[in-house]
């Protein structure tokens, strides 16, 4: 019996033994099982859970804290983040800490409605997490947010946006970009 | 002995063949060191060293002639690394794991304790600093200075950014401080203020042309 390396345990022979080509078999066998593990910490780094979703068209009443509900098919999604059935929500599959972000977010004003402030929050299972909120708007115009940070998510954790808007008239959103990626494992 | 022309592994000569066993061990040991070097990056590009704070406690009330220094070393959420020296994500230096490139940031809500004065500003500053000789040195700012509008709530804000922290990493820390204009009244910042910060990669990898 010969030695195996610590830590890939590659096995060669001691110089007293005598050789045959079951040995060099259990080398190369050995290099190629370790190289695959290594290839397999590569792959992680290539393909880390993310999604993007877009929504842009539902009724924001004014002063009411709503939710968005109308996430439209993910630009992209490894890992079934977004489900059709539950279009107000991405739904965490991989424990990890994810940079979830909110860009370009902004509402369109209805004839000669004025928005004052626009509030925009990330929630996960109902409780906020961070948000932006643009003050002295005073403008038809379409000012908009965005919003990144990183937080602790668990499977099944419910990723929400709310928008919330003072002024007067009416508003329909115009725009909504929701993004969740995989920044490192929990353990 | 022959070697590879790229990473030097040994290869016998004729009058080597004697050796052969020798010649495994010495190959068995080459490739297992270079293989773990790769699963080292690999495993840092994964778990990159990451750092999530999150105050579960008001802060304040302060004046708007004072100085909040927010507390995120007893408000941390996640670390998925053993820092040493100094534990300290405030006012001590030894805030960092490495050298490196990081991406920090954070959002916060302050909210008056009374009147709120129109268009009075509120800053949150977390400023990069290094120890040096001559007293600490701010190379980096990540602030946000907003404007109130006397809605209810709050006002919610945050920044984010990039730093570089030198060869000399333990010798920089990070420090956030929370001031305001509203004169008529102290402000508080709420429960739920985030930091963060997680590591995006090596100096090694910087080049300058």
């Amino acid at each position: 019996m010969g030695g195996t390396t610590p830590i890939y345990s590659i096995p060669y022979p001691y110089i007293d033994e005598v050789m045959n080509a079951t040995m060099f078999q259990n080398f190369a066998n050995a290099v190629d099982t370790a190289i695959g593990t290594v290839q397999t910490a590569v792959n992680a780094n290539l393909d880390k859970p993310q999604v993007e979703v877009v929504a842009n068209s539902m009724a924001i009443p004014l002063a009411v804290q709503t939710t968005i509900n109308t996430w439209g098919t993910p630009k992209r999604d490894n890992t079934g983040m977004y489900s059709a059935a539950s279009p107000d929500r991405i739904t965490i599959q991989t424990a990890g800490i994810y940079m979830v972000q909110i860009t370009q977010n902004s509402l369109n004003l209805g004839g000669a409605s004025t928005q004052t402030s626009v509030l925009w929050e990330i929630y996960q299972n109902a409780i906020r997490q961070y948000g932006e909120r643009k003050n002295d708007v005073n403008s038809t115009s379409l000012p908009q947010t965005t919003v990144n940070g990183l937080i602790r998510c668990n499977p099944g954790d419910a990723i929400q946006v709310t928008v919330l808007w003072t002024g007067t008239g009416t508003a329909n959103l115009f725009l909504a970009n929701l993004a969740a990626h995989f920044v490192c494992p929990l353990v | 002995m022959e070697f590879s022309p790229n990473l030097n592994f040994p290869c016998p000569s004729p009058e080597d063949y004697g050796a052969i066993a020798l010649y495994m061990q010495r190959l068995a040991f080459e490739i297992e060191e270079k293989l773990n070097a790769e699963q080292v990056s690999a495993n840092l590009a994964y778990r990159p060293f990451t750092d999530v704070w999150k105050t579960t406690a008001i802060f304040g009330p302060i004046s708007s002639s004072g100085i909040l220094f927010i507390d995120w070393l007893n408000n941390l959420v996640f670390r998925n690394y053993t820092l040493s020296g100094a534990p300290r994500f405030g006012g001590s230096s030894g805030t960092f794991p490495a050298p490196g490139v990081y991406h920090m940031g954070f959002f916060v809500n302050t909210t008056t304790v009374g009147a709120a004065n129109a268009d009075s500003f509120r800053r949150v500053d977390m400023k990069i600093q290094k120890e040096t000789n001559i007293g600490s040195v701010t190379f980096y700012n990540i602030d946000r200075l907003i404007g109130e509008e006397g809605i209810a709530g709050g006002n919610f804000f945050g920044s984010e950014g990039v730093v570089i922290i030198d060869q000399d990493y333990q010798a920089w820390k990070a420090v956030t401080e929370f001031t305001h204009g509203n004169t008529s009244s102290d402000m508080n910042l709420q429960v739920g203020a985030l930091a963060w910060r997680t590591y995006l990669g090596t100096l090694d990898q910087i080049t300058v042309t």
